[in-house]
């Protein structure tokens, strides 16, 4: 039976006596470099945002230059050049395909190219494939159900993870999307605090899913804020802190994608991205801004430093 | 006929000493969270005094107003009270409470759990929680219970069970309906059932604290309140504690444990007036 007086039990212990000297809150803030480690060392990478927007550039930049290899990606419904870079730098092994491109600018040259000589395996996702499935793993449930709509598509001929189930309700067969956990979900914030409490003011409601269905989640910051900022409107908080493992400051970490709120699309630096992987000049683009900057600050000058970013976020009120 | 729970001396109520008791529980700094559901004042707290004082880094979980780390210094009616936000730092929705319960997501060693726990109208030997009703054929009770709510959150991971009422009615042989899962029959049957889900750890009662044993998950005795006896806890329990052969005395509040409770977490006294029984 055990006597349970020889156990520790901490309730025993008066607070004065467990009080520490000094009552401290653990700060989350790690260095890009180790964030790219960190993530480089996983197999399956999510990712938040929408086109070119709120992308979490800066982490991906790091993780490719940590050496990440043969990854697996389940990225935003739409993206451009958050899933078209690190495919151009071999990051990537398999990619959930909703959309990736580059809208007006055009279609993404990467993955173009990787699709056409198998490098890269594709799962012939969509919309509801991404989102269901990312709610399916954030709820550690079996599977999403969906009804007959894809009956009419080519999709279940063409993605062998789409299944087929029995509706118990109606007896008729469903389509079943599997659970899309990931090892690590990394988000573009534009405040954080140092606790992990993160606002990203572009959010399309599957950042907190995909949080929920990663084992580790990393936000990438514009700014570290205050309890003051965090606690002055709690629901503009997109994800609690106590989700978050951990936090890296990067000013611009978005660019070239759009930060909501904060600073403008680099057109311009999406363009010489295309010009330079169309005419097979990728490793020139890599060297430049992912291999080459010492560190992000430094990644920050060679895109035209203050005088760039300024003009970046005077875009956002159209001057 | 049921006594008010009487504390050792009249320095303190049972509701301030269990909720300085459980913020002595949430101690260290590890990440923690102290979550409340509906109607648990001493939950909440317990979690705000841990946070001032031992635990900076709990997180502090108002489940019925879905906000994290409020910062309130008079205690509001219940989590659900809007007060219970002032100040917070994140709100989330009921669907994100209800994937991290179905998920587990605060299972193993990532993110533990604080705070005072599930309490119900009935809690059997192996801590499993009865809030659907007390006898039967279903659905002819004689007390139809509230219904389950988030009682199968005790399912995540593991938790504690509270109760404020210490009597053969509350603390039965076996539930006459299972809310949520303690130990179910004991043994390994959860491990077995809920994919190796821990079960509940300690029962926080106006008289005792209690565990579970290693192997069976029996309901054992830990500690007795002052004021209280092993006696006394055996013969208002409607089942076979298990009594170890040394149970001491818990340790009674300190004056500095009364002060910053009472001046930095429940300035209104709220629970000076809170009532807790005993048979």
């Amino acid at each position: 039976m055990g006597d349970s007086s020889a156990r520790h039990y901490k309730h025993m212990i008066p607070l004065d006596a467990q009080a520490p000297e000094k009552l401290e809150r653990r700060s989350k803030i790690i260095p890009l470099d180790e964030a790219g480690r960190i993530i480089a060392s996983k197999r399956t990478v999510s990712l938040a945002g929408s086109h070119s927007a709120d992308a979490a550039m800066a982490l991906i930049r790091a993780a490719i230059k940590a050496g990440a290899k043969d990854m697996t990606m389940i990225p935003p419904v739409t993206a451009s050049i958050a899933a078209d870079l690190p495919i151009a730098a071999g990051m990537l092994k398999k990619l959930y395909l909703s959309y990736v491109g580059f809208e007006y600018l055009g279609l993404a040259p990467a993955f173009r190219k990787a699709a056409a000589d198998g490098s890269l395996d594709i799962v012939e996702a969509d919309e509801p494939f991404i989102i269901l499935g990312t709610q399916a793993a954030a709820g550690g449930r079996p599977f999403a159900p969906v009804q007959y709509l894809y009956e009419a598509l080519s999709i279940p001929e063409l993605n062998p993870e789409l299944k087929k189930v029995v509706d118990p309700f109606s007896g008729r067969e469903v389509y079943a999307i599997p659970p899309l956990k990931s090892d690590v979900f990394i988000m573009h914030a534009q405040a954080a605090d140092a606790y992990g409490n993160a606002q990203c003011w572009g959010g399309t409601g599957q950042e907190r899913d995909k949080a929920k269905a990663a084992d580790l989640v990393i936000v990438q910051a514009d700014e570290i804020v205050g309890e003051d900022v965090i606690t002055r409107d709690p629901a503009k908080t997109t994800i609690p802190g106590l989700w978050v493992d951990h936090v890296v400051h990067v000013p611009y970490g978005a660019h070239p994608t759009f930060s909501s709120g904060s600073y403008a699309v680099d057109e311009d630096h999406l363009k010489l991205y295309l010009d330079l992987v169309k005419t097979g000049k990728a490793e020139e683009y890599l060297e430049r801004f992912v291999f080459g900057p010492k560190d992000h600050m430094d990644y920050l000058e060679r895109i035209g430093g203050l005088t760039r970013t300024t003009a970046l976020r005077r875009m956002l009120s159209g001057i | 006929m049921s006594q008010i729970a009487t504390p050792g001396t009249d320095r303190y109520s049972t509701a301030e000493f269990m909720a300085i008791l459980i913020a002595r529980y949430c101690g260290g700094d590890r990440e923690l969270l102290g979550s409340g559901g509906a109607n648990q004042v001493v939950s909440l707290a317990a979690s705000r005094l841990a946070q001032l004082t031992v635990a900076p880094n709990l997180w502090l979980f108002s489940g019925g107003a879905g906000v994290y780390n409020s910062k309130f210094d008079t205690l509001p009616i219940s989590t659900w009270d809007p007060r219970a936000s002032h100040h917070a730092e994140c709100k989330i929705l009921l669907a994100d409470v209800v994937d991290n319960g179905t998920k587990g997501r605060y299972e193993g060693d990532r993110i533990s759990r604080g705070g005072a726990g599930y309490g119900g109208l009935q809690i059997d030997k192996y801590g499993n929680i009865n809030m659907i009703g007390i006898g039967g054929p279903y659905p002819k009770m004689k007390v139809r219970g509230p219904g389950t709510v988030g009682t199968l959150w005790l399912c995540s991971g593991p938790n504690n069970l509270y109760v404020e009422h210490h009597n053969k009615k509350i603390f039965v042989e076996r539930v006459d309906y299972r809310s949520a899962a303690g130990w179910m029959n004991g043994g390994n049957e959860r491990f077995e059932t809920l994919n190796g889900r821990d079960g509940p750890q300690l029962v926080w009662s106006p008289i005792c604290v209690c565990d579970f044993t290693e192997d069976d998950h029996r309901m054992r005795l830990v500690s007795v309140h002052p004021g209280h006896t092993v006696e006394e806890v055996v013969e208002n329990t409607g089942f076979e504690l298990v009594i170890p052969d040394n149970v001491p005395e818990t340790t009674p509040p300190t004056d500095w444990e009364l002060e910053v409770l009472r001046t930095r977490v429940d300035r209104g006294g709220v629970l000076k007036k809170r009532r807790m029984t005993v048979g």
